[in-house]
């Protein structure tokens, strides 16, 4: 098993997205996880005589609208950006995972109540929901995740139905069915595993995605109420003001951007290298 | 002279009805269109408008002579019927009308002959022609009102413009009224309003020529037009900011802990952070301080952190830590900005303010419903007179009194008082003493006034602006402004 | 497959039923009234008295299960109602906005697929190369800036410091459609940017998925030179994955627009959307569901007829 592992760690070095990216994740788990340690100063704390200062030796990223340091409302940002991102995932590929399946295998009445209970979700235009949960309950980190996974839900779903749908047909699944398989055995032995490959592109996919759509919500006002900064409300804010500085807009963008790429790098470099029928090729 | 003006609006005109108080975006329509018997000259004080002159025959009895020669859009003559039927739906309770509170004292409205009316009043008021004086006084025609137009979708004014088109999201069209009672205007031929609702998008609009002049600049904005000769800035200071807050809720039942809020946030910070510098603090009450009724005596909101620690203390609590709270805060920008600020401060202090967001559907809903312990707002004087105060102080006034049960039996005396009051110096003593007891029992943190203003390109010219308060209006005086080729 | 379309349809009127009914609950559970909006909103202070009027005129006082069953009945017929705010024909205002939206929704589709697909192929092909780290990290940098940004940034650059393009705003293309074309081309490139990618890297691991099965090995195996292996069999195959994205994302670009419509003042569906909410103009966000809902599932319909088009194993039973 750890002999395995270790192979297949070793062909993942071989590819520069791997390499890439985990330089890329490193970098930024690092701030995540020891940022507030390094930065003095509190993220919340302003001071009207530094607003829109450049970078400096005391301020390493320079200063925001209210004159707080830039730096360390990236490194606490991190956390409820990531937090949000991975959460959200994670509710979504579960639940969408299960009903595609469910859908793709048994068909019959259950792809109908599983597929049409996903195009009911798909109904609510996406902003629509997050606005209406924001009315309800007013916008925080748990409703963030849940409007963000509910708005994955129906593709994971959709991805997983359409591949079980492909991989159920296929003469083995037929076999194994034949021979009188548990279903749940062929679920998760048989099926997930050849499904899992677009999954896995799609959670990584969603990360990113999920960091943006956090962004977007705060640009229209949804985002979480401060003072949690993520870098999507730092960048909804900063963006008003990218006339005077572009520190702002600047420093939370590439922090994003970099996050989702070093994501998707990993999704490519993990889906080429653990997909069965794809590494085949390349050995 | 002459042209087409292209307004960028902050928000899309969602109704077009009279009498509404809907904010300098649709003024900027309406006021265009509609005329008011009584307006503002360029100094700010009460001038005629579709009045030529009023008196006060008696304290119960005023009496308001009307401009013959003005017609409507659709031909009809403006008479003294028509200034009746406008003002008895005006001062309809139950109606739309937004100064039907401040009318209420006007019992009947008397045709005496064709060009005067008289309003007879069951209390002397003195307000009632400050009132008539806002941006929502607007004169209609008795026939075309009758003849069942839909007010929603339709204008029929007097005004130095004619409404010809809506689109929704796109524009509003209005076009020049040949046949306007002031001699040789307007000058412009066309005006086009377009509705952005974001700050950059407007911003951006301008700078692209996409429009020539824009209203609520973004304060980031101000000094760069100023500084650019292609571009005229007109600023003053518009609407206030301040949190209402919960008399009957802790940490708020104790009016020392509101007087401690009052001394612990720092308005000066506050507008450098949110409106760099162009703001002015709320030091007394609501009253700016070129106003005539202003008490300089009284102005005691100033920063201070220690007489504010001594309040607490006296109400019981050792430390700024022993506070906490939760500010309800509308997703507005002008709202979430300073409620950021007042939180960041706070927790300098030492104190712990949760923020929780709201719609702005909801805030009107909590205006007078409550269910928040502090919650950040943004108004305008909805006519310039002290009266103004009754809008959130008096007993069941749906401002503010509603929402907490806030009542004081000082405060809704002075305002009676100060209805009836007609001497000017008598007048200004009660509402001192209203301001006196105001700050006693401090039912807000009163804010800052913050900086509004228009800008446009340098060939837009004639744009007058109104001083203090009344500029917020000034966008409704399009008959002076054309376009220089 | 008659068959099949008939009971999907079926389906579809069931998912629009509960659809309906289930929105037309929540916007009652909402905080806040559309008689305060009528009544002037943010900057008025209107009274109780006078709120209950307006209550009352527009049937808002009714017992809420009375106004569902209007609702319902009316619906029958067709007729989605009026706005409360301005007295608007719901119908048309939607009718007016949809076409609005699909003028930016559509280039931008077309543009991400005749951008994301290739890419995806090119990056395929070139597995663990440099010109597929290249394309990956391009596309994936593309779309990693939030669209108010990218947004943003093209409208300083194209529209403010070059002048080539204008900021914002619509036109009709019947009264100046060259003014038309110059608008929807920053909003559809603002619009394009991310599906853009996520086609791209839809395709690209399809493609090395179908490049690694039993019959692209053999193809090859068999002598057939790559380039008939790839645009043959394996370019097909890998369609259905993307596919589904492409059906995701119509749907998304659809209503997801409502960012790009407020950085360029866009007036479509999804400024629509955000303005009927926030004045909770029940009928506009009722009627505005039931649409967007007909689409969805018009989409859907449509992915899952294709998938049948490009795997003929699949079953329409």
């Amino acid at each position: 098993m750890i002999k395995r592992f270790r192979a297949t760690f070793r062909l993942l070095l071989k590819s520069p997205q791997f390499v890439v990216s985990l330089i890329l994740l490193s970098v930024i788990g690092f701030l995540t996880v020891f940022g507030p340690l390094i930065t003095p100063w509190e993220p919340w704390s302003i001071d009207a005589t530094k607003r829109f200062a450049g970078p400096s030796l005391q301020h390493w990223l320079g200063n925001d609208e209210f004159g707080r340091d830039i730096f360390s409302n990236i490194v606490y940002g991190a956390r409820i950006s990531l937090i949000v991102s991975i959460l959200s995932m994670t509710f979504a590929s579960v639940v969408g995972v299960i009903i595609g399946m469910v859908a793709g295998y048994f068909r019959g009445a259950w792809e109908m109540l599983a597929m049409r209970g996903t195009d009911i979700m798909l109904c609510f235009p996406p902003m629509l929901m997050a606005i209406f949960l924001v009315a309800l309950t007013g916008p925080s980190i748990v409703n963030l995740v849940f409007v963000i996974g509910i708005l994955f839900i129906p593709r994971f779903a959709r991805i997983a139905y359409s591949s079980t749908l492909s991989v159920a047909e296929i003469q083995y699944v037929e076999g194994a069915r034949a021979i009188g398989a548990r279903n749940w055995f062929i679920l998760l032995r048989h099926i997930l595993p050849n499904i899992l490959a677009p999954l896995f592109v799609q959670f990584s996919l969603g990360l990113g995605s999920a960091i943006l759509i956090e962004s977007g919500l705060s640009f229209l006002g949804l985002g979480p109420p401060p003072p949690a900064a993520s870098w999507g409300r730092m960048i909804s804010t900063a963006q008003r003001y990218l006339s005077v500085s572009p520190f702002g807009v600047l420093w939370p963008s590439i922090f994003i951007s970099a996050t989702v790429i070093a994501v998707n790098l990993l999704g490519d470099a993990l889906r080429d290298t653990l997909d069965p029928r794809i590494r085949n090729r390349s050995e | 002279m002459g042209g087409e003006l292209r307004v960028g609006i902050a928000r899309d005109v969602v109704n077009m009805a009279p009498w509404l108080s809907q904010g300098a975006s649709v003024y900027i329509i309406q006021q265009n269109v509609y005329d008011n018997l009584i307006n503002y000259d360029d100094d700010g004080n009460l001038a005629p408008e579709l009045a030529v002159s009023w008196e006060v025959v008696d304290p119960q009895t005023y009496v308001i002579h009307l401009r013959e020669g003005v017609v409507f859009h659709d031909g009809d003559t403006f008479d003294a019927e028509d200034a009746k039927v406008s003002l008895d739906m005006m001062r309809d309770p139950t109606g739309t009308s937004a100064l039907a509170p401040q009318l209420a004292d006007v019992e009947e409205v008397n045709v005496l002959d064709p060009y005067t009316v008289e309003l007879k009043l069951s209390q002397p008021n003195v307000v009632v022609f400050s009132a008539l004086a806002s941006s929502t006084a607007h004169i209609l025609s008795k026939e075309w009102l009758e003849a069942g137009h839909d007010l929603n979708t339709e204008m029929n004014g007097t005004g130095p413009f004619i409404f010809s088109e809506f689109e929704p999201g796109v524009q509003t069209v209005l076009v020049k009224n040949e046949h306007y009672w002031k001699e040789g205007m307007p000058y412009l031929d066309k005006v086009i309003a377009v509705p952005y609702r974001d700050d950059s998008a407007r911003i951006n609009a301008l700078l692209s020529s996409e429009v020539n002049f824009i209203e609520y600049v973004p304060y980031i904005e101000f000094d760069r037009l100023k500084q650019d000769d292609a571009y005229s800035m007109y600023a003053g200071v518009g609407p206030y900011n301040f949190l209402h807050l919960n008399v009957n809720e802790p940490p708020f039942d104790d009016a020392r802990v509101r007087q401690a809020l009052n001394y612990l946030i720092d308005r000066d910070l506050l507008i450098q952070l949110t409106a760099g510098g162009a703001g002015v603090p709320i030091e007394v009450g609501l009253l700016q301080p070129d106003d005539p009724y202003y008490n300089e005596d009284l102005a005691r909101w100033k920063f201070d952190p220690d007489k504010a620690l001594e309040l607490l203390q006296e109400a019981g609590y050792e430390n700024f830590s022993d506070i906490s709270f939760v500010l309800t805060c509308s997703t507005v920008t002008v709202h979430k900005d300073p409620a950021e600020a007042i939180q960041a401060t706070l927790q300098g202090f030492g104190m712990n303010v949760e923020i929780k967001y709201i719609d702005v559907p909801t805030l009107l809903d909590y205006r007078q419903n409550g269910g928040y312990v502090a919650m950040m707002d943004g108004q305008s004087a909805a006519y310039q007179d002290p009266d103004a105060y009754s809008a959130y102080f008096e007993t069941g006034a749906p401002g503010y009194s509603t929402a907490t049960d806030f009542s004081d039996e000082t405060l809704d005396e002075l305002l009676a008082k100060g209805r009836v009051e007609s001497d000017f110096e008598t007048r200004k003593q009660i509402y001192h003493d209203f301001e006196e007891r105001l700050l006693e029992l401090t039912p807000w943190y009163f804010g800052y006034f913050r900086p509004q203003g228009e800008a446009m390109e340098a060939k837009v010219k004639g744009y007058r602006r109104w001083p203090g308060l009344l500029g917020a209006h000034s966008t409704s005086r399009f008959e002076y402004v054309w376009i220089e080729e | 497959m008659i068959n099949y379309i008939i009971r999907r349809l079926v389906q579809t009127a069931i998912t629009t039923f509960i659809v309906v009914s289930l929105i037309f609950f929540l916007v009652h559970l909402l905080p806040g009234d559309p008689a305060r909006t009528i009544l002037g909103g943010m900057t008025a202070q209107p009274t109780a008295e006078q709120i209950a009027a307006v209550r009352e005129q527009l049937g808002l006082d009714r017992p809420l299960h009375i106004q569902y069953l209007t609702y319902l009945r009316d619906l029958a017929r067709a007729d989605l109602g009026e706005s409360l705010v301005n007295n608007r024909p719901v119908l048309d205002d939607i009718l007016l906005r949809v076409p609005r939206t699909l003028q930016i929704a559509v280039p931008a589709l077309i543009l991400a697929t005749i951008v994301g697909i290739p890419l995806g192929v090119v990056a395929a092909r070139r597995r663990r190369r440099m010109g597929d780290l290249v394309i990956s990290t391009i596309s994936v940098a593309a779309f990693s800036l939030p669209s108010f940004v990218s947004g943003l940034l093209l409208v300083v650059v194209f529209s403010i410091n070059l002048q080539w393009l204008p900021a914002s705003g619509w036109v009709s293309p019947a009264d100046d459609f060259a003014g038309f074309l110059s608008r929807i081309i920053l909003p559809t490139i603002a619009l394009a940017v991310a599906p853009a990618g996520l086609i791209m890297r839809m395709m690209r691991s399809s493609m090395l998925e179908q490049l690694g099965q039993d019959y692209a090995t053999t193809a090859r195996a068999k002598g057939l030179t790559d380039q008939k292996v790839v645009y043959g069999h394996v370019f097909r195959n890998s369609m259905m994955p993307v596919v589904t994205s492409l059906g995701l994302q119509a749907g998304f670009l659809f209503t997801g627009s409502v960012i790009v419509e407020n950085v360029f003042n866009w007036p479509g569906i999804g400024n629509m959307l955000l303005d009927s909410v926030l004045n909770r103009d029940y009928p506009v966000i009722q009627g505005m569901v039931l649409v967007v809902s007909l689409a969805f599932v018009l989409i859907n319909l449509i992915t899952d007829l294709t998938y049948g088009l490009i795997d003929p194993r699949i079953r329409y039973d």
